[in-house]
């Protein structure tokens, strides 16, 4: 709205092009090719990171066909992922092969080490998306909650206590949860995927990494939206309680909220390889745990690389989503 | 040679602390509790953190006991383990941001006094850096070299150059083109005494800053490391190592997982005290691309 208020001041241009005007991007294109790069660049750093380590190692073709493996076996993986030419070439397939998906096969499961990624992905999704859920809904209760005006103190106290709980490290936030709830209460599954309340306790664990910004943010901003102009008016008006918040305050207030969910959920898919590992739960980030203790290293290039690509993507396309929902922030 | 600078009253350390806040005080009695632990435990336990004593195995924490924090499950006192586990967590984390500081204040140093296509690189190379979760490429480097403790401390320090680098360049940048940085040149000083006698002291309050948020950090993804089994490897115990140990026998030893967890946010939460204080103290309002 504003932006197309801005690009009609000039006055010379013809009807056509002002109209043309109004249809432009929300974004600056160069804020978009600038973003899409770095993206982009940041998937290579991953794949780089991992094959400049795989070369470290000496034998990366051994390392990724297993200790069992005859030495037909390691040739033939040495020359389909192109260890055996020079480091540029080198370089260039492995690139390629693992941007494709072609990656060797398990070494403990002998199936393709994509399909066994594949397989786990609606698991950590699940999980994901109710660690966000619950967090946001938490978060925003509490700052709702701080931000009446003239509110005595215990009004503050949830925001204190989801800041206490985000500044436990996830893994020990997670024992302290099975300890009470499944150890010493035996209410809840300590670990595990086999009923929708194994659910409940991983997700409670990513939740304060959520919650906590969320509730800050919302707080400080509901504060600020109740001294603006339309909202004193309605208020004046006598508009108040319920109505007026959800009408005229709680609207204006999400702008910030987006921007701080955006950055957080790339946060709960780096800490869901923690919370899978600490509760078994069977999801992406389990895989490449246990992959990595198992000593499978082609299921840990596959998880890796996707757990990366898909942080960028998901941060990408929230950076964009805020850029466009306010166009200040990119400045 | 007769000095003429005017020498301040001393200040009782009680005054000096009258003004700040409880928080601060808070923070530093944490942090200083953990640090004098580890520091004492060679002295507390000059036989090391592995002496097996199988007639004690698995005992609770006992007040005025021989094993005050108990025994876990080969009968190794477990203050003594938790001792040592906060020395190689402490030294660990504070070589990293060590080595961080350096880099971020060299890096920064470098693109504004350079400026250019040099510093658009920097910058891309941070951008790329942020994009990225720490954790996911720490564990790329500890699955694949092994986590042997250099590995540790260059991945730790890799990950949170940025702050510093972002906070120090873009304060650099506001001082280069303060009068008396001009004054220097004219008086003849070279870059090396812009950067020795300008830049550096100037920024060394925001370094201070961006050294105890990353300290913070550090500490947290080592320790995390230690959880998934990629931080410090056994028998040399850390305090994420020893919560993922104790996870199974969290109904029988509730100790073995919990203690370790405890001192650990006890940790954190003394870092973030003292970081809030000294973010308030130097101001700090903008720490743009802290993840």
């Amino acid at each position: 709205m504003t932006t197309a208020h801005f690009a009609d001041t000039d006055v010379g241009a013809s009807p056509a092009a002002r109209r043309h005007l109004h249809l432009r991007l929300p974004l600056s294109p160069r804020y978009l090719l600038t973003r899409v790069i770095v993206a982009v660049a940041a998937v290579f750093a991953v794949v780089s990171l991992v094959f400049v380590c795989l070369i470290a190692t000496g034998n990366p073709a051994q390392l990724l066909a297993g200790p069992d493996a005859s030495l037909e076996d390691i040739a033939r993986l040495s020359a389909q992922l192109g260890f055996d030419r020079p480091w540029y070439e080198q370089y260039v397939t492995f690139v390629a092969q693992v941007l494709s998906g072609d990656l060797p096969e398990s070494i403990r499961y002998g199936e393709s080490a994509l399909t066994l990624v594949l397989e786990r992905i609606p698991a950590s999704l699940l999980l994901g998306a109710t660690g966000l859920a619950i967090g946001t809904l938490l978060g925003l209760a509490a700052g709702y909650v701080a931000s009446v005006p003239n509110g005595r103190g215990w009004r503050q106290a949830p925001v204190t206590v989801l800041t206490a709980l985000d500044s436990i490290p996830s893994f020990f936030l997670g024992v302290l949860l099975i300890y009470v709830f499944a150890v010493e209460l035996g209410l809840l599954p300590s670990s595990g995927a086999g009923s929708p309340a194994s659910l409940l306790l991983p997700a409670l664990t990513l939740a304060p990494v959520v919650a906590a910004p969320v509730a800050r943010v919302f707080r400080s901003s509901l504060i600020d939206t109740h001294d603006l102009d339309h909202v004193r008016f309605a208020r004046s008006k006598g508009v108040h309680g319920l109505r007026l918040t959800l009408r005229h305050t709680i609207g204006n207030s999400l702008g910030p909220v987006v921007n701080v969910l955006g950055v957080q959920a790339g946060m709960v898919l780096g800490g869901a390889i923690i919370t899978e590992t600490l509760f078994s739960w069977p999801g992406v980030g389990q895989l490449a745990i246990s992959a990595i203790n198992n000593r499978d290293y082609p299921v840990v290039l596959a998880a890796i690389t996707f757990v990366a690509a898909g942080y960028v993507v998901i941060n990408l396309v929230v950076d964009l989503f805020g850029a466009a929902l306010d166009p200040r922030s990119t400045r | 040679m007769t000095t003429t600078t005017p020498t301040l009253p001393a200040t009782p350390v009680r005054a000096r602390f009258r003004g700040s806040k409880p928080g601060f005080v808070l923070g530093l009695v944490l942090i200083g509790g953990i640090v004098a632990l580890s520091l004492a435990a060679p002295l507390l336990f000059p036989q090391g953190y592995d002496v097996q004593d199988l007639t004690a195995r698995g005992l609770p924490p006992t007040w005025f006991g021989e094993h005050p924090l108990g025994t876990d499950h080969l009968g190794r006192d477990y203050l003594a383990r938790l001792a040592y586990g906060g020395r190689t967590l402490l030294l660990l984390s504070t070589i990293a941001v060590l080595v961080s500081t350096v880099i971020g204040i060299g890096l920064a140093l470098t693109s504004v006094l350079a400026g250019t296509w040099l510093e658009v690189f920097i910058d891309r190379i941070a951008d790329v850096q942020l994009a990225l979760p720490s954790i996911l490429v720490g564990i790329v480097v500890l699955a694949l070299l092994g986590p042997s403790n250099p590995t540790l401390v260059l991945v730790l320090a890799v990950s949170s150059w940025v702050l510093t680098f972002r906070i120090v360049r873009a304060h650099a940048r506001t001082l280069l083109h303060r009068p008396y940085i001009d004054a220097c040149r004219l008086a003849g000083g070279s870059t090396r005494d812009i950067i020795s006698r300008h830049l550096l002291p100037n920024t060394l309050p925001l370094v201070l800053v961006s050294a105890s948020l990353n300290f913070a950090a550090i500490v947290l993804l080592l320790s995390g490391f230690g959880f998934i089994g990629l931080g410090v490897q056994p028998p040399s115990p850390d305090w994420g190592q020893l919560v993922a140990a104790g996870q199974a026998q969290l109904a029988t030893h509730w100790w073995l997982s919990i203690l370790p967890g405890l001192l650990l946010v006890a940790l954190l939460v003394g870092i973030q005290l003292v970081s809030d204080h000294l973010s308030t103290r130097f101001a700090v309002t903008s720490l743009e691309g802290n993840r």
